[in-house]
Formats: structure tokens, C-alpha cells, sequence
């Protein structure tokens, strides 16, 4: 990645990280300031459970703001056309492929092991993540499917005896 | 040390130990010499999956595959030009001209020797420092151990960071604000639980490992097209002639892999690139490195194999890990309640013999699966990333499963995983993020502890090694800046 293109999305990142910082900070000040707890009442605030995330949002906002500065400093100005560029990337064959993946690992975990038995729910997932990339033909992808999701089932599941989900 | 011989008798005469020792090994460096599978990564899902085993026999996989993977590595260096580990990039420079020259089975014999050679030193030097070490460390309190832990991770995150130093600091942050979910360990208050009872026992660090170490990975790696490998030519075997000449450099690199072993976060890459260096500057012939230098990859080789045994020193003394791999294994004492630190040798006296012997054994193994691996289970090289990356998804989610068979764990493994995907795209390294969810709760406690006892932060800084600890930790921050390291280089 080139070192602006990179600057331009640590912009993105560092707006983010900035938010997190200040949600920990908002919540953790709470739990300093308004609980009431042994200890922190009559030794100080200093032994309160927010004491440790709020050092850690102070961090991450002091730290997202100089990351937010190097980032803007370093990126150049940011062009109306960088802008469209930045929306092909969306559109782009590579990033449609990794969406798809991700979507694909989110559908295993949350719908198809929950719904499935984890042998079909495993086979079903690994022919259409290989499938997706284009790994090799269709009937390979089905047979390495079948034989990889059979095998970690009898290994895992029966011969070690580890709880599959 | 004479318990270090009795365990290695007990080991060499339990055939069963051995033989899983043996296909462990084997594994770990079909692992390491694939491109896109990790050392780390393959600790983090084995951590999950040996959890029922007994703790010997946990171990015993866990080391083998540990030292195996930094080892194979140098194979796909050599023969692909693709380090399988970060830890054989140095050995790819010289490894990929030599097999090139038609030597590459000479390369993977020498590289195999140095990783011997490294390891066995990084061990002597474990077992010399380690007892030595837990003795200083006995003088810790609550607060050194918290300033300790987090110059731990500062320091790591100074370190691994690729692009920006700070992003390996802000890698260290997010690691223990993730830890800091849950019920607090003083207060038993819940700390960003959105009232869900899942979150009330926290984030467990296996999970989290798994999802960091692994999902980037098979992300990543999903389109990744491998280059064909070159032609295996000549012995594997190589003379005696040929390796004792490279003693002395096999000496110093090891030293150098330790120390730079010991440094929280470094690691194996780190060691082999310094080795490597040291191994450039003195070498009468400077004109061969990067071009085919047997010294080259014998130095890179014999820095990361040395390393794990340095990373293991403050592992085991401290309780702060040495490289990603270690921080791995730190997760996997805690959960076979093996707790590492000053306590160590007094609660588990046996322990540090145990771990030796079993780095002695795995690192003879190792000369002779090796063998096996270069000649015979080359082919598994050849299994393409894209129908690899998704059996690797399929393991994380059994591994993050596995440990407290909540459905849970699994979507914390796949959210922290796919998040830190993007932070890995933008060059977030991985090693602090997981140092800090070990560390944080370790960091938590004792600091807060530490002022609860001494009634605030002045009257705790009158310690001196705790002053010593907090000088360091603020200088460290301050040399970030521009300004500070001009102040300082004019005033010395």
C-alpha cells in the first residue's frame, strides 16, 4: 500500500479509535467519580475500578490525535478525485472477495452452526469459501469439502474427544 | 539440573510421549514452512484444542510445534522465496540464491543444523538465567510487577510496530482495554458489560488470541498464489567439515537471538534479522551476503531458534512474554494453572526442568524430522493457500470453542479477528494487542492494589526498583518525541 494511500485510511482509523476513546472515557469517568464502592471512599478515587480504563481512554485519545495529526500531515490534501478512488476500492474484484469471506465466516458462526449439525454446517462452509476464491473445480472443492469436514469431525470430535460447537 | 536429566530419562523412555513429540514436530514444520501459517497462530489454536490433554502431554505438542514452525519456515525461505515464518525472511535473503546455485538441499541441511544449534543454546542459557533471574524478581511487589508488565508491553509495542511506532502502542492500549471487560478483580464491578451476561466473566484471552492470530491470516492469505518450488538437488546431509567451521557464528548469533529473545515482544523475526546483521558486519565476505551466503543463513537461523529460548526467560521469571509465540504459551500456563513469574520456582519447582528437557529432546527430534519433512512431506507445500486458509477458519473456531464450550468465545473470536483484519491491513502489529490482553488484568490489579496499600501514587514511587520501573516507562514515552530525543542528545 503506498504510504498516503495508507495516511488516508489511518485517518478513518484514528477518527475511530478517537470515539472509542472518548466512550471509554465517559464511562469509565462514571465509574471513578459516581459508584460507590468499599475502599474508594475512604482511600481515594485512585483505587476505582474505572481508574485502569480511564488511564487506557486517555491513552488512546492523546495517542488517536497524533496518529489523526501525523495521518492528515502526511496524507496531502484530500482530493475530491482521492475520494472516488477511494469508492472504487469498494467496487474492486479483491474487495468484493474479502467482504464475501467475511460475510461467509459471520454466516457459519451465527447461522449455520447454530442451525446445523457441525459436520453439514462445516461442509457447507468450506465449499463456498473455496468456491468464492475459485480454489479448483466445483466437484474438487465438494470432495475436499466432504473428506476435510469428515476427518476434523472423527478427529476432533470423536478420537479426541473435544466439544464441537 | 540433575532433575533436567531425570526428565529427559522419563520422556526418552515413554515411547507414546515421544512418537507425539515426533508428529508434533513434523507438524510444526509442515506449519512453519507454509506461507500464511504462522508459529503463533498455530500455538494460539493448539492452546484451544490440547486443553482436555493432560499438562505433560499439552506441553509437549505445544513445544514441538513451537520449535518445529520456527525451524520450517526456512524451507519455504528457501525453496519459494517466501519466509513460511516472519522469523526466515533473513534466511530467504541468502537460502533462495543458494537453492538457485542448485544447493537448496544443502541450504536446508545447514539452516537444519543452525536451528538445532540455536536451540539447544537458547536453552542452556534459559536454564542458566532463569533461576538467577526469579531470585531478583522475588524482590517485586504488586507495583513493580504492574510498572514491570507495562513496560512490557510499551516496549513491545515500540518494537513489533512495522509502519508507525505509535500504532504499536495503540495495538498495546485497545489489548488492555479488551482485558478490562467484565467483572473488575477488586471491586466485582462490571466494567462495559451492556448488561449482557456473557460479557460479565469477560474476554477470555484464548479467544482473543485465536482471533487476532488466525483471521487476518486466512483473510489475507485467501488469494495468495504460490510460486512453483525450485529443484531439490544434492545431500541433505551436510558434513561435519562443512558445519564445524560456522561454530563460533553459531555462538554469537545464539547470544544475540537470546538477548534480543528476552526483549518483551521481539521475538524469533527480530533475533534472526540482528544475527543476521552481526553475522554482515564481521564477515570477511561481506560481497556474499544476499547473493547465496552459507553464513547468512546459518547466523539468521541460528538468532530465531535461539530466541525461543530467550523469550522464555522473562516468560517464566516475570511473567512477561518474549515474543508473540510466547505470549501464546503464557495463555497456556495460565489455563493449566501453571501461573509464571518470581513464584514459579517455588510453586512448580519442576516446572523449568520439565519444559527443558523437553526443548532438548524436541530440538534432537528435529534433526531427524527434518529429514522427513525435506523429502518426503515436501509435497504438502504445494496444497494451495486458497483450500488451506479455510480449514485454518474452521480450526480457530473449534480451538476458541473448545476451552469453555460457550458459543460465545466464538463470536468474540471471529469479531476481534475480523476488526483486527483491517487494523493488520493498516499496519497494526498483532504481538502487543495480545501481550496487553495477557498483561492488562496483571497491570489492573497490582497498580491498584499498590495505591490501596500505600494510600497514592507518591508514597509508592519511594521504592526504588518501582522508581526505577516508572523512570523507565516515562522515558520511554517521552523518546517518541522529537523535541525530547534533540533535549537529550544535546545534553549527553
Amino acid at each position: 500500500m503506498e504510504k498516503k494511500d495508507l495516511r488516508k485510511k489511518d485517518i478513518i482509523a484514528s477518527l475511530v479509535l478517537l470515539a472509542v476513546g472518548i466512550f471509554v472515557l465517559v464511562d469509565s469517568f462514571r465509574m471513578i467519580f459516581f459508584t460507590d464502592l468499599p475502599g474508594v471512599k475512604e482511600i481515594g478515587w485512585f483505587v476505582a475500578p474505572g481508574i485502569f480504563p480511564f488511564m487506557l481512554s486517555v491513552g488512546i485519545i492523546a495517542m488517536s490525535l497524533i496518529m489523526l495529526s501525523i495521518a492528515y500531515r502526511e496524507s496531502g490534501r484530500i482530493k475530491f478525485e482521492s475520494w472516488r478512488k477511494f469508492s472504487k476500492y469498494f467496487k474492486s474484484k479483491d474487495t468484493f472477495i474479502m467482504m464475501a469471506e467475511i460475510g461467509l465466516l459471520f454466516f457459519y458462526v451465527f447461522i449455520l452452526l447454530t442451525k446445523l449439525h457441525f459436520l453439514f454446517a462445516t461442509i457447507m462452509y468450506l465449499f463456498l469459501s473455496m468456491y468464492i476464491v475459485k480454489a479448483t473445480s466445483w466437484f474438487k472443492i465438494a470432495i475436499i469439502s466432504v473428506l476435510v469436514s469428515l476427518g476434523i469431525t472423527y478427529l476432533f470430535g470423536n478420537l479426541f474427544k473435544i466439544p464441537l460447537p | 539440573m540433575e532433575n533436567l536429566w531425570l526428565n529427559i530419562i522419563h520422556l526418552l523412555t515413554s515411547p507414546n510421549i515421544i512418537l507425539i513429540m515426533f508428529i508434533s514436530t513434523t507438524i510444526g514444520i509442515i506449519i512453519g514452512a507454509l506461507p500464511g501459517l504462522t508459529a503463533t497462530m498455530a500455538i494460539a489454536i493448539l492452546v484451544g484444542l490440547t486443553y482436555s490433554l493432560s499438562t505433560d502431554v499439552c506441553f509437549a505438542i505445544i513445544m514441538s510445534v513451537y520449535v518445529g514452525a520456527i525451524y520450517g519456515g526456512s524451507i519455504t525461505a528457501i525453496l519459494l522465496n517466501i519466509p513460511g515464518t516472519g522469523s526466515a525472511a533473513a534466511t530467504a535473503l541468502d537460502g533462495y540464491p543458494l537453492a538457485v546455485r542448485g544447493e537448496a538441499n544443502f541450504a536446508i541441511g545447514i539452516t537444519r543444523t543452525a536451528s538445532f544449534f540455536g536451540t539447544v543454546f537458547g536453552l542452556i542459557m534459559l536454564l542458566t538465567i532463569a533461576p538467577q533471574l526469579a531470585k531478583i524478581a522475588l524482590l517485586f511487589t504488586s507495583v513493580e510487577m504492574a510498572l514491570l508488565a507495562l513496560f512490557g508491553v510499551l516496549v513491545s509495542g515500540f518494537v513489533a510496530a512495522e509502519d508507525l511506532k505509535i500504532k504499536g502502542w495503540i495495538s498495546a492500549f485497545l489489548g488492555m482495554l479488551v482485558s478490562s471487560i467484565g467483572i473488575d478483580l477488586l471491586h466485582a464491578y462490571p466494567r462495559f458489560t451492556f448488561n449482557n451476561p456473557m460479557m460479565m466473566s469477560g474476554i477470555f484471552f484464548v479467544p482473543a488470541m485465536i482471533g487476532v492470530f488466525s483471521i487476518p491470516q486466512v483473510l489475507n492469505n485467501l488469494r495468495l498464489v504460490l510460486p512453483p518450488r525450485m529443484k531439490q538437488t544434492g545431500s541433505i546431509m551436510p558434513k561435519w567439515s562443512q558445519i564445524s567451521k560456522y561454530i563460533p557464528l553459531s555462538l554469537r548469533s545464539g547470544v544475540i537471538g537470546t538477548c534480543i529473545g528476552i526483549i518483551p515482544g521481539a521475538g524469533e523475526d527480530i533475533g534472526a534479522w540482528m544475527a543476521y546483521f552481526a553475522a554482515k558486519s564481521t564477515s570477511r565476505e561481506k560481497e556474499k551476503f544476499g547473493k547465496g551466503s552459507i553464513e547468512g543463513i546459518v547466523a539468521a537461523e541460528t538468532g530465531n531458534n535461539a530466541a525461543i529460548g530467550g523469550a522464555l526467560i522473562p516468560l517464566l521469571t516475570l511473567s512477561i512474554p518474549g515474543s508473540p509465540p510466547a505470549a501464546v504459551l503464557l495463555g497456556a500456563f495460565l489455563l493449566h494453572g501453571i501461573r509464571p513469574g518470581p513464584m514459579l520456582m517455588f510453586e512448580f519447582p519442576e516446572f523449568l526442568q520439565q519444559l527443558g528437557s523437553i526443548m532438548l529432546v524436541v530440538s534432537f527430534i528435529l534433526l531427524i524430522s527434518g529429514i522427513l519433512v525435506a523429502k518426503f512431506f515436501i509435497k504438502a507445500l504445494d496444497i494451495p493457500p486458497k483450500i488451506l486458509m479455510p480449514i485454518v477458519a474452521v480450526l480457530s473456531v473449534i480451538g476458541a470453542y473448545a476451552i469453555h464450550i460457550r458459543i460465545f468465545d466464538v463470536y468474540v473470536m471471529l469479531f476481534l479477528g475480523v476488526c483486527y483484519y483491517f487494523l493488520f491491513k493498516l499496519k497494526y502489529p498483532v504481538a502487543p494487542f495480545v501481550l496487553g490482553v495477557i498483561l492488562g488484568p496483571m497491570i489492573d490489579e497490582n497498580l491498584r492494589r499498590a495505591f490501596w496499600v500505600h494510600g497514592g501514587l507518591l508514597p509508592v514511587l519511594t521504592r526504588p526498583i518501582a522508581l526505577v520501573l516508572f523512570v523507565g516507562v516515562i522515558l520511554l514515552i517521552l523518546f517518541q518525541f522529537g523535541w525530547f530525543q534533540k533535549f537529550f542528545t544535546k545534553k549527553v
